[in-house]
């Protein structure tokens, strides 16, 4: 493997030529036959922002005619934010997926795209149904009240009148809201917005769910409410993307983890290996130990192959 | 069975060199088949990517159309409530949808009618004004809304996956609901207002003219909201576009009166507004017909720019989602 500082510099670098048969990979020796069904196809995705900086020294400069115009007005110069760097991932229907990473690593980033919402620099997403997709920022319109919100959302989603007649009775108890249901929604508390929300985002039955760190605002019941919620759509062939920062959460729920950091997938598998590996990363940095930390984790990415499409039939 | 696809599929050896530009729908990495194989032996496993669609992806102009008339019910309730609650606010609420263009109406009769007492040699000069503002401020009210419409609809673009083309289709829709109030008390002062004119089964082209008026709107909307999404900055020019429109649309006088000049006065002529404006005030205060060529014009107008901003629009779907640092 390369030298462990520059294993995450350059996203085109080339490849070990020869791939190691992993410890406990059930499938070596035997192609599969049976085909599996993917619910969302992340294909090489890259986001890189432009941001203004005001203490650009050192950072990704964006150079040319437009950084002299920009001196000329005034203006901060802008530099890049590589928020993610050739991501591509496979997500088959009935997963749960936890993503999880530092804060600024990508996730929501990459949750955006998925959701389409985003579009990235490069690469593109492929799924099986529009991803509905459930963050923090969870407010639809302020002014109106929350009955009209949800008509409004259900119908923003493609539903006629007569199918929100039909479910209203039901989102409504899924948000549990009482008689703020009634009051503008700019009167809600986060948690109550986030109940809200959520009933709105599931009342289609999507086929993929992508959860921001959407549970993380509700109350004990609104959480095992969406938990429950979250299981009948896995149910119903489609696939949850969950990022979440509680891990206890995640050990719970996922069936299969990806860490990201700095824009890169450094480890995607099992989700008590993953989890016991970025957690201990996290034990070194929060005790300070940024090198040991740094080399630990590009072990972990070192271990980690993406995804290669051959093409073709087998 | 239990893909961990980080474990079954091993690096391949081909090195990926796509990079650059954008996959679509054309060149999906797994195009050869319905099937393709991920990963290299002895780890590969194939999937089924015949129901894979890609995620934001701009649809055909017709699947776009279709998709538009099937968000018509998002459009219309989102007109229709946000409409209701515009006013809210206010200690009068539904109240001002009606006063406020009737105020607005009066103000003028007052300056022009009662103060001033000039007609400068137009004959029923206040209707001639009411008339002139009325109409003109439903085509700016419309094309600033509507060229703000995505800045406005980011909480649903989020949110929800729509044809962006609804939000400034349902900023319009509200806008001509509110139309109708103003319209009605338009209606009502041209009747009241000395000198008061006679109602007449011709006032009814005052509809058609309305509705054309509309289509221009929305399409002005949509030909500007891609612009300043892109380059906020067109939204501070807007507001001297308008101005500049408004002074060369005759609100306030008959460019004839001014000059003789050719030139001008067919650059009038051609001014959709001032089209509007005319046919308006001849149907009601006049008793004149528009003539074919004023109709035929508007209808140009019209569609064209409907056609031309719907393009405009369709073409940088996409990039609605993109948010703005």
């Amino acid at each position: 493997m390369n030298a462990a500082d520059s294993l995450f510099e350059d996203p085109k670098a080339s490849t070990p030529e020869t791939p190691r048969p992993r410890p406990g990979d059930r499938h070596s020796g035997q192609p599969q036959a049976a085909a599996i069904r993917p619910a969302v196809v992340i294909d090489d995705v890259s986001m890189v922002y432009t941001v203004t900086s005001t203490g650009s020294e050192e950072e990704d400069q964006v150079h040319g005619a437009r950084r002299l115009a920009r001196r000329a007005l005034g203006r901060p110069p802008i530099v890049k934010n590589h928020a993610l760097t050739g991501v591509r991932l496979l997500i088959e229907q009935g997963e749960f997926v936890g993503f999880i990473g530092r804060n600024g690593s990508g996730k929501s980033t990459l949750m955006n795209i998925v959701a389409g919402q985003m579009n990235p620099t490069n690469g593109r997403v492929w799924a099986v149904d529009r991803p509905a997709k459930l963050g923090v920022n969870v407010a639809l319109v302020p002014a109106l009240s929350g009955d009209r919100n949800i008509r409004l959302g259900c119908l923003a989603q493609g539903m006629t009148p007569g199918e929100v007649d039909e479910v209203f009775d039901e989102l409504v108890e899924i948000a549990a809201l009482g008689k703020a249901l009634y009051w503008p929604m700019k009167a809600y508390s986060s948690g109550m917005a986030a109940r809200l929300r959520f009933a709105v985002a599931t009342a289609t039955n999507p086929h993929v769910l992508i959860l921001d760190e959407a549970l993380s605002t509700g109350d004990a019941q609104f959480q095992a409410r969406g938990q429950a919620r979250m299981q009948e759509i896995r149910k119903n062939a489609g696939c949850v993307m969950f990022v979440s920062h509680s891990m206890s959460e995640i050990r719970n729920l996922c069936t299969r983890v990806v860490w990201i950091d700095d824009g890169h997938v450094v480890m995607d598998g099992d989700t008590k290996d993953v989890v016991d590996r970025y957690d201990k990363y996290m034990g070194l940095l929060a005790d300070g130990n940024l090198l040991s930390a740094r080399a630990f984790r590009d072990e972990c990415a070192g271990q980690y192959r993406p995804l290669a499409w051959m093409g073709g039939s087998l | 069975m239990s893909a961990r696809h980080g474990d079954e599929s091993e690096r391949t050896t081909r090195s990926s060199s796509r990079g650059g530009s954008r996959s679509t729908a054309q060149d999906a990495p797994w195009s050869a088949g319905p099937q393709t194989v991920i990963g290299d032996a002895p780890g590969r496993v194939a999937f089924d990517s015949s129901d894979l669609k890609p995620v934001g992806a701009r649809p055909p102009l017709l699947d776009y159309l279709v998709s538009l008339w099937g968000a018509r019910h998002f459009v219309i309730y989102d007109a229709r409530v946000r409409l209701a609650v515009s006013q809210d606010h206010t200690v009068l609420g539904k109240v001002w949808l009606v006063l406020n263009p009737i105020l607005f109406g009066f103000t003028f009769y007052l300056i022009f009618g009662l103060l001033l007492q000039t007609n400068r040699g137009i004959e029923n000069f206040t209707g001639f004004i009411i008339i002139g503002f009325m109409m003109f401020f439903y085509t700016t009210r419309s094309f600033v809304a509507g060229a703000r419409s995505i800045a406005n609809g980011q909480n649903l673009i989020r949110g929800f996956s729509f044809p962006r083309a609804a939000l400034p289709l349902a900023i319009n829709v509200r806008q001509a609901l509110s139309q109708l109030y103003v319209l009605a008390a338009m209606f009502a002062l041209v009747l009241v207002v000395p000198p008061s004119e006679r109602v007449g089964l011709h006032w009814l082209l005052v509809i058609p003219i309305f509705l054309l008026q509309t289509v221009f709107n929305w399409g002005l909307g949509m030909l500007f909201a891609p612009l300043v999404h892109k380059i906020p900055d067109v939204g501070n020019i807007m507001a001297v576009v308008t101005r500049l429109w408004m002074y060369s649309s005759g609100l306030f006088y008959e460019p004839s009166r001014f000059t003789d000049n050719a030139t001008i006065l067919a650059l009038f002529h051609l001014n959709p507004l001032y089209q509007i404006l005319q046919m308006t005030r001849g149907v009601m205060l006049y008793d004149t017909l528009p003539s074919m060529e004023q109709w035929s014009l508007l209808v140009v107008w019209a569609g064209g720019v409907w056609l031309l901003g719907l393009i405009a629009f369709w073409r940088n779907e996409e990039s609605y989602a993109n948010e703005r640092r």
